[in-house]
């Protein structure tokens, strides 16, 4: 029979049938009945097991109630309806809209429901008494649990990207229109009477038009050039500017005095296109943040005992020393704290991104950062929130900058300004001898043909381009100069536990006898009633579908010990070294072991192992042209494995947050670029610190540290291929300014002459813009498909 | 802010439905009458056999071929176009249309135009402009329908539930916007008189044909492409079921399009009278449209990609739909340029690249949206799938047998005008030739007709039988919460007052487009500053007259004046057309397509004679010729009784008639008709008994030769390129 | 050809109306999310 819940999906142990559909509880099919009846059958169509089963307990929520923590979630607010706004994860695809936004049909309270997809967000109009906790449970029950982090409203991208299309959408009118209104100088125009006579018309409508685009859309080049100016640094936005200036005044000059009819299509179109390619690195991740503060995994309340022991949910913002708080199962402990009651298996795999778990003894410290997995524990608060341990790792100002003044296209910028000014003083100079009324018009072809339009695009686009592909592949890249970063890379420095290794796979290895049938219905039967995580884990191993079980008599669980019972008159005993056989000599163990006796025999252990992610010795042999190093947080148990595979490279166990920062900075002392790998919030030092540091994550709401690149966990692989495609793009880019520079010089060899036609500008300009943009995409793109 | 229930119009929606497939029906039975007549121009007299000189040239092809047009592009794709969005608008928007009075009066208004379009058009009150020749009391009335539809769409979209405007909607206002702008400036006219149909286009020649093809070509763009783009963006995705390709695409594709549309006009006119410059500006823009439009036809298809076409025929109708559009628009830029602009201008190759638009795009994405809406609305499955298969094919089948004779007409034709002897003189010197050598094509391109209208009966049945299985619900009810006037950020939460600067912003522009227009006119209109010939003259009265009966029977569908400076041309009719030679022409008569030869040089060919028996029997005097005949110019009386009034709007138009010339007009009228009537007298005597054999037989109601409107054409023709005839 | 100089600013007029609406929606927000747009049209069906 397949027992196989209609909702959720899962197994089902308790059976509840209804509408001839199975399901595995009462919500499942509670919520089967909601969609069903308000006809919103279609779901089921769409979306396979779209439940998950709601964890919590029913008061889990009440905390969105309190005041102070409501106003987080609420976007807008008046005397009938709030506007609440969750971010929701598990917003994935059509289905997903087309159940959410039908709220309004499962919950009268709900007035409308809109979302946005991009980034995962919701925003519920709900009628004013409706509680808060009673929405989120309802989505929980839907499927759609909301993310209750301590995130921030961030729409400061949001008004950039604003900006940018108005910017945009203006330049585009105004180049549009004047080169239409330009377009009849080009062609035989001369013949036309009555063109002749109106051309004033047009050229005043250009000029007209070419305003918003001069003093709107540009105005970013004109401030950026005269910050770097005033700082005395050239950039490539200070010769941008001067052409739009020397291009603009040239042009208001000759249409003013009747001399010509300017440059104002180049100029305009000029202007397009650098916005275009300024659109085109506005490439975001939106439903991910490079810059996430450590804050935002923390849940944004915490539930704290009061003097009188009731329980009340607060901001965590609010804890004050001395307070008790209640850390459950898997909730992450926000400061650093006093266990007082209950038994806590610490996972700081947060913190030190070492997976084993730490059991605490009462009165242990535990610091900020640590989850705690098993049963609820009580815990004093000994430091505020913005003393905690790990916010002083985070805030540590020892890192450098890593905005990069000095990128290529800077570089390129400065000697660039410096030939042109010195290739107009030689023309200025040459007309002077000549003929010098003609050294003002000379001067200023010179200045207006040097405009460094397909230079200033080529790079942007190139390595847009580049980050575009990578995005498709699951390698998020945080902005295009920092593609120009990874180009450099010599020495490339892994993190191990969650980089090289996966995350929450272990393998679990047997080391002793081999255990027959029986022996492992003994194991299994035993460690059926243990909580404990490891029991969990050995407990999913073991068991087979249809396994039968002993019953036991005198089940015994020590705290950090381990496991004992009665089976059939045996006596089972599942634990540590020391608890197993207390009469060997205590000695710290490095490897995570569970030992195993039946009787007084003591069958062995089994030992856990991190699963080291596939294809990753594959990996490490094609980068075999860089300088690798693993700085492990972890003991040195798997030291002879990894060696095995990686026998050349350095190795480095029990590293220490602060380490691994100072060995990235002993590094680049010695002139390494270095990039770093690491998952955890102990690599965060290390990441910010390093040339480029990447971040790997299995799922995009869950924890990883700010960082330059982000990598699902699965792509790690592609290092070696990321850093290839880099370099060849680095080397794109530079083919296309050595094209653009032929375009100016060739621009220039007319310009000095003291003859240049608006018309060699209005070819010259878009060809070589548009024939930048096309090879530097085109190539892109082929270079991708070969390395690949 | 609460959930408030109300009701979808589906009324209206309905009504527009069945006006669509009425008209379509006319317009495909028009289009098939006058395909019928170009292999066949004896048709009407068989019909009304002896009466035909009495009829007034009610059947009269130029009259027909007017109505085909109008009928096709402001009846069946018109009614399309607001049922698709008066369907659409309010499930976008989430509310009914903002007024049903309002709905109604433009639905009635609506048809009430056309149903005057063909009384007028049948009675030969028409301006000859292509897609506008509805006179100035039915420009008013379209203008005013127009704004009805406006008020509703924009008060359907103000009172709005949903914050986002879907693309489609961007399409309609688009739509909505350029074509009244369009329509207004094309169609600005002089009346001769308020009681009477007559007027004058106000600007002439280059003037009035640029205008003229900065509206047609626009009302390709904003009748036959946005509004479809906008039903296509909003039905192919609810008939597949799949949302749009890329939205992304689709909003760039609006916004590329409608600011290059604009400027494409003047491709019409290469190699014309109009400036090089304006000439190529036409170019440049139409081959830049193939960016936008191939963007979206890709849109459209990547959208129908990988859902099940083969098993239902209106995602069919859909891919063969956008397939056109994407083939139209390619041949487009391509008939844009110089090149092959030269070859094929003036011929049927225009007349197919305009069917593929309309049969193919339009047509087959009209008959994808009526087949889903059938559904929709009677809230049942289509009577037959199969019937609905044998549409598609028949109508697939159709475009194909139309569209490829004229293709291959259309070459041969060049290639027959265009071939000279060694001795350089023309290898066919009459146009005739090719006349004879195109019917085989016309033929065929009847029988590709045919089938598109067997097509389109077959889904009328299949329609019917759907509708009778089904159930109609007037008002659909649906709910929806009101739109909060805040958007969801609520840190940029504006109420009206602040966004009343754009309000004010936009209704100041219009204010001061007005009143630019205004101011502008009048000057545009007064004074000329086209390089003035010294011989070109205004027209006679006589010649005027003339030339308005030319105008009435549409002579410019078939025959051109406008000689393009190419050598074949120029051998065959003479010296190409200047620009000056045009600025008394009110409107323009250029034409787009020569069935028939060029005219603009045809004063002096022929003798007055020849073209009194042309127009009796064009057979007689051309042999194989498929001009139909015109026997009631020869019996009808011309009207002279507005030559004043006319000449007087004329010169409220710049056109130099002193008081004198109009005083004497009637004095003149008399001395120019004697004259060629004594010439065709002196030429043919057989005419001369035959006048006389009629006043004897009709004593008292005889009309003089003298009197008839032929005499009146025939000062015309006779005129035509006289003015800078180079005489020996 | 002073036709022209009606067209010109007309189609001008057009553009700049065209220009408003467009920055005027981006203004209150409709092109920030234009993934969810398409797929809403297709879910007001029962």
């Amino acid at each position: 029979m397949n027992n196989i819940c209609f909702h959720c999906g899962k197994y089902c142990n308790l059976i509840l049938s209804f509408d001839n559909k199975i399901f595995c509880c009462n919500c499942c099919k509670n919520v089967y009945i909601i969609i069903n009846t308000y006809g919103l059958k279609k779901f089921y169509e769409l979306n396979n097991n779209p439940g998950i089963i709601p964890t919590s307990k029913n008061n889990y929520f009440d905390f969105l109630d309190k005041n102070d923590i409501k106003e987080k979630f609420i976007s807008f607010d008046n005397e009938n309806i709030s506007i609440i706004k969750f971010i929701i994860p598990s917003i994935h695809c059509s289905s997903c809209i087309w159940l959410l936004e039908n709220l309004q049909k499962i919950n009268s309270n709900i007035i409308e429901s809109i979302i946005n997809f991009s980034q995962k967000e919701i925003f519920i109009y709900i009628k004013k008494p409706y509680k808060l906790s009673n929405l989120a449970k309802l989505l929980t029950k839907l499927g759609y649990k909301p993310l209750f982090n301590n995130f921030q409203l961030k729409n400061k991208d949001l008004f950039i990207y604003r900006k940018l299309l108005y910017k945009l959408a203006i330049a585009f009118f105004c180049f549009g229109n004047i080169m239409l209104l330009t377009f009849p100088e080009y062609v035989n125009h001369k013949d036309d009477f009555w063109f002749l006579k109106h051309k004033y018309i047009f050229q005043y409508i250009t000029l007209i038009l070419s305003l918003p685009s001069i003093f709107f859309s540009a105005t970013d080049y004109f401030k950026s050039a005269f910050l770097s100016l005033k700082k005395s640094i050239i950039n490539i936005n200070v010769p941008i500017s001067l052409g739009i200036l020397i291009l603009f005044l040239r042009s208001c000059y000759e249409i003013i005095y009747n001399i010509g009819s300017g440059y104002l299509d180049s100029l305009t179109g000029f202007i397009f296109f650098l916005i275009l390619s300024k659109f085109f690195q506005h490439k975001t991740y939106k439903a991910i943040y490079f810059d996430r503060d450590y804050k935002y995994y923390y849940p944004i309340s915490v539930t704290k005992i009061n003097s009188n022991g009731i329980e009340e949910n607060i901001l965590i913002s609010k804890l004050k020393i001395g307070d008790k708080i209640i850390i459950r199962n898997e909730e992450i402990i926000p400061v650093d704290t006093i266990l007082i009651d209950g038994l806590a298996m610490i996972d700081n795999s947060f913190i030190t991104g070492e997976s084993r778990l730490i059991s605490k003894e009462i009165g242990n410290k535990i610091y900020a950062g640590g989850k705690q997995k098993g049963e609820s524990i009580i815990l004093k608060v000994i430091k505020e929130v913005n003393q905690s341990y790990l916010n002083c790792l985070w805030t540590k100002k020892s890192y450098t900058k890593k905005v990069l003044m000095y990128n290529i296209i800077n570089i390129w910028a400065r000697y660039f300004t410096l030939i042109i000014i010195f290739i107009s003083l030689i023309t200025g100079i040459y007309w002077y001898i000549l003929d010098p009324s003609k050294i003002y018009q000379t001067i200023c072809s010179v200045l207006i043909v040097a405009c460094p339009c397909a230079l200033a695009i080529s790079y942007p686009f190139t390595l847009g381009n580049i980050m575009r592909i990578l995005g498709k592949q699951g390698i998020f890249v945080k902005d295009i100069y920092t593609i120009e970063r990874i180009s450099n890379i010599t020495t490339l420095v892994f993190d191990k536990t969650g980089t090289i290794t996966e995350t929450d796979k272990t393998k679990i290895f047997f080391i002793g006898k081999k255990l027959n049938n029986d022996e492992i219905i003994y194991i299994i039967s035993l460690l059926k009633n243990s909580k404990h995580p490891l029991s969990k884990m050995l407990y999913e191993h073991l068991y087979t579908p249809g396994q039968k079980f002993f019953s036991i008599k005198f089940f015994e669980e020590i705290p950090g010990k381990g496991l004992k019972a009665v089976i059939n008159g045996i006596i089972i005993k599942i634990g540590s070294i020391n608890y197993i056989n207390p009469s060997k000599i205590k000695k710290i163990e490095k490897q995570t072991k569970v030992f195993v006796s039946i009787g007084s025999k003591i069958l062995g252990y089994f030992l856990f192992r991190n699963k080291y992610r596939e294809g990753i010795q594959k990996m490490f042999n094609q980068l075999i042209n860089y300088d690798i190093h693993i700085l492990s947080g972890d003991n040195n148990s798997e030291q002879s494995y990894i060696n095995y595979f990686l026998p050349k490279n350095k190795i480095y166990f029990f590293q220490s947050p602060e380490s691994k920062l100072n060995y990235i900075i002993n590094l680049q002392k010695k002139g390494k670029k270095v990039m770093m790998l690491g998952d955890g919030i102990n690599d965060i030092g290390a990441l910010k610190q390093s040339e480029v540091g990447i971040a790997i994550f299995e799922n995009s709401n869950n924890f990883y540290p700010s960082c330059d690149v982000l990598i699902e966990g699965k792509n790690i692989t592609k290092i070696p291929y990321i850093l290839k495609f880099s370099k060849l793009g680095i080397r794109i880019v530079l083919l296309s300014f050595i094209i653009s520079i032929i375009y100016n010089i060739i621009g220039l060899s007319f310009a000095i002459n003291g003859y240049i036609k608006p018309i060699i500008i209005a070819i010259l300009m878009p060809i070589s813009s548009l024939s930048v943009i096309i090879f530097t995409i085109l190539s892109t793109w082929i270079v991708n498909k070969k390395i690949k | 802010m609460q959930i408030q229930k109300f009701y979808y119009d589906n009324k209206i929606v309905k009504s527009f439905l069945y006006a669509t497939i009425l008209w379509g029906i006319i317009g495909f039975i028009a289009g098939l009458t006058i395909a019928l007549l170009l292999f066949n121009p004896d048709i009407p007299e068989l019909i009304l056999g002896k009466n035909l000189k009495f009829s007034n040239g009610i059947l009269g092809f130029g009259r027909l071929r007017a109505l085909h047009t109008t009928t096709a592009i402001f009846a069946f794709i018109g009614n399309i176009i607001f049922a698709g969005s008066y369907y659409s608008l309010q499930r976008l928007l989430k509310t009914r249309m903002y007024s049903d009075f309002l709905s109604l009066l433009h639905f009635w208004g609506w048809q009430l135009f056309i149903v005057l379009s063909w009384i007028t058009f049948l009675m030969g009150i028409n301006t000859s402009k292509e897609y506008a020749e509805h006179e100035w009391p039915l420009d008013i009335m379209i203008t005013l329908v127009w704004l009805i539809y406006g008020i509703n769409m924009i008060g359907t979209i103000l009172n709005r539930r949903v914050k986002h405007l879907y693309v489609s909607i961007w399409f309609y206002i688009s739509t909505w916007t350029a074509m009244i702008m369009l329509h207004i400036l094309n169609n600005l006219e002089l009346p001769i008189s308020l009681t009477s149909f007559k007027s004058y286009s106000i600007y002439a020649g280059v003037q009035d044909a640029l205008i003229q093809w900065w509206y047609g070509h626009n009302a390709v763009a904003f009748i036959l492409t946005t509004p479809i783009l906008g039903l296509m963006y909003y039905f192919i995705p609810k008939a597949s079921g799949k949302p749009v390709f890329s939205y992304r695409l689709s909003i760039i594709h609006f916004w590329s399009l409608i600011f290059i549309y604009i400027w494409a006009g003047p491709h019409h006119l290469i190699y014309t009278s109009l400036p090089g410059w304006a000439q190529a500006l036409g170019t440049v823009f139409s081959i830049m449209l193939l960016a936008p439009s191939w963007g979206g036809m890709l849109n459209g298809l990547l959208t129908l990609r990988g859902s099940n076409v083969k098993k239902n025929p209106i995602l069919k109708f859909f891919v063969v739909s956008v397939i056109c559009y994407g083939m139209a628009t390619f041949e487009g830029p391509l008939l844009a340029t110089k090149t092959l602009n030269s070859i094929v201008h003036f011929t049927d190759w225009i007349v197919a690249h305009a069917h593929l638009g309309t049969l193919g795009w339009n047509g087959f994405m009209t008959f994808g949206i009526i087949y889903w809406l059938i559904e929709k609305l009677w809230n049942t499955k289509l009577f037959s799938l199969k019937l609905a298969n044998i549409h598609f094919w028949m109508g697939t089948l159709g475009i194909v047998l139309y569209i490829m004779p004229m293709y291959f007409g259309s070459v041969k034709q060049a290639e027959i005008l265009k071939a000279f002897k060694l001795d350089g003189t023309l290898l066919h010197k009459n146009f005739i030739d090719s006349v004879i050598a195109l019917k085989p094509f016309y033929i065929v391109r009847f029988i590709g007709g045919s089938l598109y209208l067997i097509g389109a009966f077959i889904m009328i049945y299949n329609i019917y039988k759907t509708i009778q299985k089904g159930y109609f619900i007037n008002n659909e009810m649906t709910e929806a919460p009101t739109l909060l006037k805040s958007s969801y950020h609520n840190k940029y939460f504006h109420n009206l007052l602040e966004r009343k600067p754009i309000q004010m912003t936009i209704l100041s522009l219009i204010v001061v487009a007005i009143g630019g227009i205004i101011e502008i006119i009048p000057t545009l209109v007064i004074k000329s500053n086209i390089p003035i010939i010294k011989n070109v003259k205004p027209y006679t009265p006589l010649e005027l007259e003339g030339r308005d009966i030319y105008i009435k029977e549409n002579c410019n569908s078939c025959h051109s004046q406008q000689i393009r400076p190419f050598r074949d041309e120029v051998v065959r009719y003479g010296e190409y057309s200047k620009a000056g030679e045009f600025i008394y022409d009110h409107p323009f008569l250029w034409g787009s397509k020569r069935t028939g030869p060029d005219l603009s040089r045809e004063g002096g060919k022929n003798p007055s004679s020849w073209h009194y028996k042309h127009m009796l029997n064009p057979r007689s005097t051309s042999p194989n010729s498929i001009m139909p005949k015109y026997p009631w110019l020869i019996f009808n009386e011309l009207d002279r009784s507005n030559i004043q009034n006319k000449m007087k709007t004329l010169v409220k138009l710049g056109v130099p008639y002193t008081k004198e010339e109009i005083k004497n007009a009637y004095k003149d009228m008399d001395i120019q008709s004697n004259k060629i009537v004594l010439d065709i007298y002196n030429e043919a005597t057989e005419i001369k008994k035959e006048i006389n054999i009629q006043k004897q037989q009709k004593g008292s109601k005889f009309i003089p030769l003298e009197k008839r409107e032929i005499i009146a054409l025939i000062a015309y023709l006779q005129r035509l390129g006289k003015d800078i005839k180079i005489e020996n | 050809m002073d036709v022209l100089l009606l067209m010109i600013p007309s189609s001008i007029f057009l553009g700049v109306l065209f220009l408003i609406m467009f920055i005027n929606s981006v203004y209150t927000g409709q092109f920030d999310d234009i993934d969810s747009q398409a797929i809403r049209i297709l879910l007001d069906d029962k």
